[in-house]
């Protein structure tokens, strides 16, 4: 196996090193891993694997795993780490767009797309490592839901190797032509859909590396404001913000619009006295010719809507300024993720609903966790409206030491009978990791689980691409 | 003729009353606009006529529509669902299949104000449905075939671009979710439905199972029956006491335009600064509304019958008509409109343009500001001579569709030198921008004749020229690449792209039932 | 013009489905957004303006041969003209114009019309009237008080209708054209079927035969002047007649003279009326009431493809019909409040009567009555107007079939009660 690897890819991009295999060991320890770095190579090696049965795991971010799923869960599993494919391959301001491979970090892309006077959808302080491509293709959440279309923006194109080995660019970029030939034409990859009458991108979003093994995403951006402020608004009570949300959201009005709790705004943005229960944060800018007037029109009424709402905006949290705060949503985590620096462990829950449910779904978690005994002030809340308000992300941090043996246990029991208790309610796990994995596929119908079973079977037939995660359990033959 | 003992199977499912094999019956169904040139494609006489179904059910309920494609497993009989039913792919082409019209099924189930989506069964009309929305404040994104047809159509099965798309985006990228009879008849809700009733999401869990359900251009029937859709929808620029109200008498109507409301038509000498104007006008968010035609498309878009954009054309409307953008500004407050509206004269005096609407070139009337939000403008071109068709329409950047109208004139105008298409010195485009310019797309609106078959047979070659020509010049892909050759001429400078669609048709209709002439047949094919 | 002449039109039909609704723009919503009776009952395309066209194409090319199937499609249809009005707005085709030339076709043919069209149109060749009424009774509705000029070269064409099934509209006509002193005569027994019932089922010759000798005795009487209180009359003699047998006398609706009369001071509305009404305009008072021009000229390609008519050639989009007549009478009635439908003027909903259906589908004819009934009872109106015996026969039957509270009343009936007449 090392051979045929080194074979593909050089002796220097293969290590089966017991303390390399460890950082990526869950209970299962991989048998290799591989650094490609082209898409040729991530081909050979699939088709090679499609033949010997071996299954592939696929890394793109180093750093922690607050989900605790993205670990071999077969023996003989290949780690390909995709971290090396780390270029930025093309960045057009003028379709607003990024074309990067799986390495590239936000704080990599970050810097060159501020260059370029572009900014990206980026989600709620990212981790310093992690990859944007992971991100984009697991639909992790962005904090501007204005810009936020479809659920699965803002990636757009892919290039692909499905399970089968088979290249796919997906979306406009599979052609006509080859991609230089399509920039010269004008086009920049800005299409997701497609090609034809399917649309790839979506099987391998959100596919949890089953489907398919990207090497390229392009990804949409904005222009770079030249003015931007960040208001705050606070309350106890998380349903006071709603008609309020519901407004903004439906005029398309701010850029940045989320809701934290305190024990989320203590950890991620900064501590204080007299943080209410809830913070609002609501960012507004402008840019290009009279870019201040846009911001003050946008301004304008997003404050004429709180007053009709009751809600009154501030630019500062006590000592907490707004423009702190918008400097800390632009910009990844410390190198230490904010999510580890309270209590060194974090876990992660985190489903779709709709605004007005937010508040029911996170009392049940929060009845359950006093049931269980696990404290209500270690348990953050991030409320990510999503899709221009359709819906709205809920994501609940389990903020926990790894030390406390009896926490640990707590914040299981939490995990498993809170998701339950979720999921019977009618939260929505698009993304299903962890405990409630299988529960979530118990729900699914059976013309569900028939239909993905077919996608799997044609683009990964030999199911070698994760084995195990989702609802795909079969055992490799 | 189905065997007799299989016809009363499916009378039984739908009622005497609902179906139907007489032949005249079935040739209302068999006739569909764009079948001369299909057949003029495929080589043949061009007609109207296409393959006659040999029964047309109206089933009323999704069990029945279940029920009717189990029936037709069981017997081996090719089916197509259709709403309106308008263009060959509504049709049937197999000889032994069955239509499904929708037309009973035409409920607007659900108008979620708040989280702003609507779920509506298959014959709820674009115009039905904006008309229940206003009370919400709310509208869809309706597609460019016309208020008359189905937004569940467009959704689910059928590419989508319409006037509002800068402002609503596009058909397939606006689903949330849907109720589907797949070939096999077993039902399938996607996302979010099955664990709270609800149609929030159309995604996951884990991956998307709208992956396989129309891509961009929309499987046009080719991979079952959509009962259901729910689609996301969009704040309605207009107070809230607003009401959508008319008077007058045909063909002059009048429309109370709601207030903070503005059209402009912004002209530009070149190309390149129509470009850079189109770019601007919509990074910024200003319109509900950025779409271009020829200079004669704009007599058609803002004129009431075929006389009076012919007269307007006469009046020196081309001689002051270059490359325009039709601008609607459609504003929630005074604030909202003042901002867009300085913007939108600061960005035509940046790029040297001018409004002929200002200087009285074309003057829209109020009841055209209703006409474009109710996505009427497209039809208008039907009146030149009562048929168009369009070639093209590759989607990707406001580039690209530039780049594509300029190499396309060329090709246009030996068309229209042979007599066989409509006159529009090669300059008709139909241009409109998505979700605030981050795509757009280009396609060419040319009139024929269709009772001429010299004509017919001229568009068509001019159908194959143009498909050919973004194939070599990697113009993007043209709407009409679907069906099993066509796909194949396509598919080696697209990656293959054909042979997934292949096992995804091979997959989830072994059978091959659900009608694949405007998709792909399950043949799996050696790599 | 025959089916062969209207075959370019209806190869040019793109299926839109856009005569299944009234026009786009003046959708207000979904429940009253469609325009033909006909799809809506039936549902098959075949049912609509365009689905017609088609099978009339079909037809034509020789692909089908009538069946009973094909003949009940054919004959399912009011006639109204809705699908046309929309249709129109964009295309230059004339689906109701082409489905007559089917019905026509279907006579020559021999398999049109329908057996209760043929029984109704044997009564009018032997009693003048489709409902086999003797002739001899044509008049019996006259009461004493009415005042005829047997001089006057004025006509009240009572219509079969009025005179023997809606006896209170030919009564409250003769009123109150004798309030107003406007002198008429009656052709009494001799007055014949105007030929509507059988001109809209396609059997365009005898219906020819009919014109004719109604045109001759007109003649022959000095008419100059022609009132009608039947819209369906109406249509036939001043729309249809000159298409086939010329005449130049005046044909004028009771709605359009009363508006007359009180502009001219010769009517007073004088006392309440205490009701609020919605009106109905009835298709052959309405949309369909447009004449036909005679026009010749030639098609001029103007651009490639693009043809203009030199000189131009009159448009027939329903625009100028009787609408404003009859809501400006209503509007003088004191008391009264109107109130409007959805649906109205050239796309207004059809009551479901008309082009045979009456006779030959009355539960498709009685539906339809329920349709617009509804429409009506959902603008809170109590009382339900129109200018149609014929129109008011259906809703007098739906009103009775539904167990609706709403009134129905012609208008002239109302004009009678304003004018103080009935007592």
């Amino acid at each position: 196996m090392v051979s045929i690897m080194t074979g593909i890819v050089g002796r220097d991009d293969v290590s089966d090193n017991d303390d390399v295999l460890s950082k990526y060991s869950g209970k299962t320890i991989p048998s290799l891993v591989v650094w490609p770095k082209t898409t040729d190579e991530i081909a050979r090696i699939v088709r090679w694997a499609n033949l010997k049965k071996i299954s592939l795991l696929v890394r793109s971010s180093s750093g922690p795993r607050l989900r605790g799923d993205w670990f071999p869960k077969v023996e003989n599993t290949i780690i390909l780490d995709l971290s090396k494919m780390d270029r930025i391959l093309r960045i057009d301001p003028l379709n607003k767009v990024v074309m990067i491979e799986p390495g590239v970090t936000y704080g990599k892309l970050l810097k060159e797309l501020t260059r370029k006077g572009l900014r990206p959808a980026i989600p709620f302080i990212p981790e310093a490592s992690k990859s944007v491509l992971s991100a984009c293709l697991d639909r992790e959440p962005t904090i501007m839901p204005r810009f936020h279309w479809d659920s699965s923006d803002p990636l757009l194109c892919t290039e692909t190797v499905f399970g089968t080995g088979d290249v796919l660019r997906t979306g406009a970029a599979a052609g006509p032509g080859s991609l230089e030939e399509q920039w010269a034409s004008g086009q920049a990859q800005k299409n997701p859909q497609g090609p034809s009458q399917f649309d790839p991108f979506r099987l391998v979003q959100g596919a949890q590396g089953t489907i398919g093994i990207v090497t390229w995403i392009s990804m949409k951006c904005e222009q770079l404001p030249e003015h931007h402020k960040l208001y705050l608004a606070g309350s106890d009570n998380l349903n006071d913000f709603m008609d309020f949300n519901y407004a903004v959201l439906r005029r398309r009005l701010a850029d940045e619009h989320f809701m934290l709790n305190k024990v989320n705004f203590e950890a991620a943005i900064a501590s204080a006295n007299d943080i209410p229960e809830w913070v609002l944060v609501i960012g507004v800018s402008g840019h290009g010719m009279i870019a201040e007037e846009e911001l003050e029109y946008r301004t304008g009424d997003i404050m004429d809507i709180a007053r009709e709402t009751n809600i009154i905006l501030h630019d500062s949290l006590g000592k907490i300024k707004g423009t702190d705060i918008l400097t800390l949503l632009n910009k990844p985590s410390d190198v230490a993720y904010w999510k580890l620096q309270v209590y060194g462990e974090c876990h992660e829950i985190f489903f779709l609903t709709t605004l007005d449910r937010a508040k029911e779904f996170y009392e049940v978690f929060q009845n359950t966790a006093n049931t269980v005994g696990f404290p209500i002030d270690q348990i953050g809340a991030y409320i990510q409206p999503l899709a221009q308000g359709t819906n709205t992300h809920v994501g609940l941090d389990l903020f926990y030491s790894p030390e406390d043996k009896e926490l640990v246990e707590k914040m299981i029991s939490l995990s498993s009978m809170g998701q339950a208790q979720l999921l019977n309610r009618g939260a929505y796990f698009s993304r299903p990791y962890g405990f409630i994995v299988d529960a979530v596929f118990k729900h699914a119908s059976s013309s569900t689980l028939s239909a993905m079973r077919r996608v799997k079977q044609i683009f990964d037939p030999s199911n070698i691409l994760n084995p195990g995660a989702l609802c795909f359990k079969e055992v490799l033959q | 003729m189905l065997e007799k003992n299989v016809y009363e199977s499916f009378k039984k499912i739908v009622g005497d009353q609902f179906i139907s094999q007489d032949p005249a019956v079935m040739d209302t169904y068999a006739f569909q606009w764009c079948n001369e040139i299909e057949s003029a494609q495929r080589g043949e006489e061009p007609q109207r006529f296409g393959v006659r179904p040999l029964a047309v059910l109206l089933p009323a309920s999704l069990e029945e529509v279940q029920a009717i494609v189990r029936l037709c497993n069981e017997h081996d009989v090719t089916f197509k669902a259709h709403t309106t039913g308008m263009g060959p792919w509504a049709g049937v082409s197999n000889l032994r299949s069955i239509q499904i019209d929708l037309r009973r099924m035409n409920r607007i189930l659900e108008i979620d104000e708040k989280n702003m989506y609507a779920v509506i069964e298959p014959y709820v009309t674009n115009a039905e449905l904006q008309s229940e929305l206003f009370r919400y404040g709310l509208m869809h994104h309706a597609q460019g075939a016309g208020p008359q047809t189905s937004p569940l159509a467009s959704h689910t099965s059928f590419v989508g671009p319409g006037f509002t798309s800068p402002y609503t985006g596009f058909s397939g990228r606006n689903v949330l979710g849907v109720e589907w009879v797949l070939p096999s008849g077993d039902i399938l809700r996607l996302g979010s439905y099955d664990y709270n009733g609800k149609w929030f999401s159309g995604d996951g869990p884990g991956f998307s199972l709208r992956g396989i359900m129309r891509g961009w251009l929309g499987a046009y029937g080719g991979l079952g029956v959509f009962t259901k859709a729910a689609i996301r929808l969009f704040s309605w620029p207009a107070p809230k006491d607003w009401k959508w109200k008319t008077g007058g008498t045909i063909p002059n109507y009048d429309w109370e335009v709601p207030p903070y409301w503005q059209l402009y038509v912004l002209n530009f000498e070149e190309w390149e600064e129509y470009q850079s104007a189109m770019y601007e006008l919509n990074d910024r968010e200003v319109c509900m509304v950025a779409t271009t035609s020829a200079p004669e498309g704009l007599a058609a878009l803002f004129t009431n019958t075929k006389t009076e954009a012919i007269e307007a054309i006469f009046a020196g409307l081309l001689a002051r008509t270059r490359n325009y953008i039709v601008v609607l500004v459609a504003a929630h407050t005074r604030r909202e409109f003042e901002f867009r509206a300085k913007l939108v004269k600061l960005i035509l005096e940046k790029y040297g343009g001018n409004d002929l609407i200002e200087e009285g070139v074309i003057t829209p009337k109020p009841m055209h500001y209703g006409e474009t939000v109710r996505n009427m403008l497209g039809a208008h071109a039907f009146r030149f001579s009562n048929c168009f068709q369009s070639t093209h329409g590759g989607m990707d950047t406001i580039s690209m569709a530039v780049r594509l109208a300029q190499l396309n004139q060329p090709v246009k105008q030996k068309y229209i030198e042979k007599g066989v298409i409509g006159d529009d010195r090669g300059l008709g485009v139909w241009i409109t921008s998505y979700e605030s310019g981050h795509m757009a797309h280009m396609e060419v609106p040319t009139v024929y004749d269709p009772t001429s078959v010299k004509s017919c047979l001229g568009y068509a070659e001019y159908q194959d020229e143009c498909n050919k020509m973004d194939l070599d010049q990697a113009l993007g892909m043209p709407f009409f690449i679907v069906g099993d050759e066509v796909h194949e001429f396509y598919a080696e400078r697209t990656m293959h792209y054909p042979d997934w669609l292949r096992k995804i048709k091979a997959s989830f209709d072994p059978k091959g039932l659900s009608d694949p002439s405007h998709y792909v047949k399950g043949v799996k094919k050696d790599k | 013009m025959t089916l062969s002449e209207f075959e370019d039109m209806m190869d040019s039909c793109v299926r839109c489905s856009k005569c299944k609704f009234i026009p786009q723009l003046v959708i207000q919503s979904k429940r009253f957004s469609s325009v033909c009776p006909s799809v809506d009952f039936y549902n098959f395309h075949a049912y609509s303006g365009g689905g017609r066209m088609i099978m009339g194409n079909a037809y034509q090319k020789g692909r089908v041969e009538f069946t009973q199937e094909m003949l009940d499609v054919l004959y399912r249809c009011t006639n109204c003209g809705g699908c046309e009005v929309s249709c129109k707005w964009v295309y230059d085709l004339e689906p109701n114009e082409a489905i007559h030339a089917l019905r026509v076709a279907a006579v020559e043919n021999g398999a049109g019309p329908m057996p209760k069209h043929r029984k109704y149109i044997e009564l009018v060749e032997r009693m003048k009237n489709p409902y086999g009424e003797n002739p001899a009774q044509r008049t019996s509705w006259l009461t004493d008080d009415i005042e005829i000029d047997a001089s006057s070269d004025t006509l009240y064409f009572v219509g079969c209708t009025a005179a023997s099934r809606r006896e209170e509209i030919a009564i409250a006509t003769a009123k109150v054209l004798n309030a107003a002193k406007e002198k008429f005569r009656i052709m009494g027994s001799d007055e014949q079927c105007c030929g509507s019932p059988v001109y809209r089922v396609g059997d365009e010759k005898r219906a020819i035969q009919i014109m004719k000798e109604n045109i001759a005795s007109f003649e022959q009487a000095g008419i100059k002047r022609i009132i009608t209180s039947c819209s369906g009359c109406y249509n036939m003699l001043k729309v249809e007649y000159p298409r086939f047998v010329e005449h130049d006398i005046e044909v004028v609706h009771t709605a359009q003279l009363i508006e007359s009369f009180l502009k001219e001071g010769r009517l007073e509305l004088v006392k309440d009326v205490p009701l609020k009404v919605t009106y109905h305009d009835p298709c052959h008072l309405g949309r369909m009431a447009e004449p036909y021009e005679k026009w010749e000229g030639e098609k001029i390609e103007v651009l490639t493809l693009v043809y203009i008519y030199d000189p131009p050639k009159p448009e027939r989009r329903g625009a100028n019909g009787v609408y404003d007549a009859p809501r400006n009478v209503l509007k003088q009635i004191p008391g009264l409040e109107l109130v409007e439908m959805e649906r109205i003027r050239e796309y207004s909903y059809c009551c479901g009567a008309g082009g045979g259906c009456k006779s030959a589908y009355p539960d498709f004819a009685l539906t339809t009555a329920n349709e617009r009934l509804e429409e009506a009872e959902a603008t809170g109106a109590n009382t339900l107007v129109s200018a149609c015996p014929f129109c008011g026969t259906n809703f007098l039957d739906g009103i009775e079939n539904r167990n609706s509270s709403m009134k129905y009343y012609d208008l002239i009936q109302l004009v009678l009660q304003s004018i103080g007449g009935e007592e």
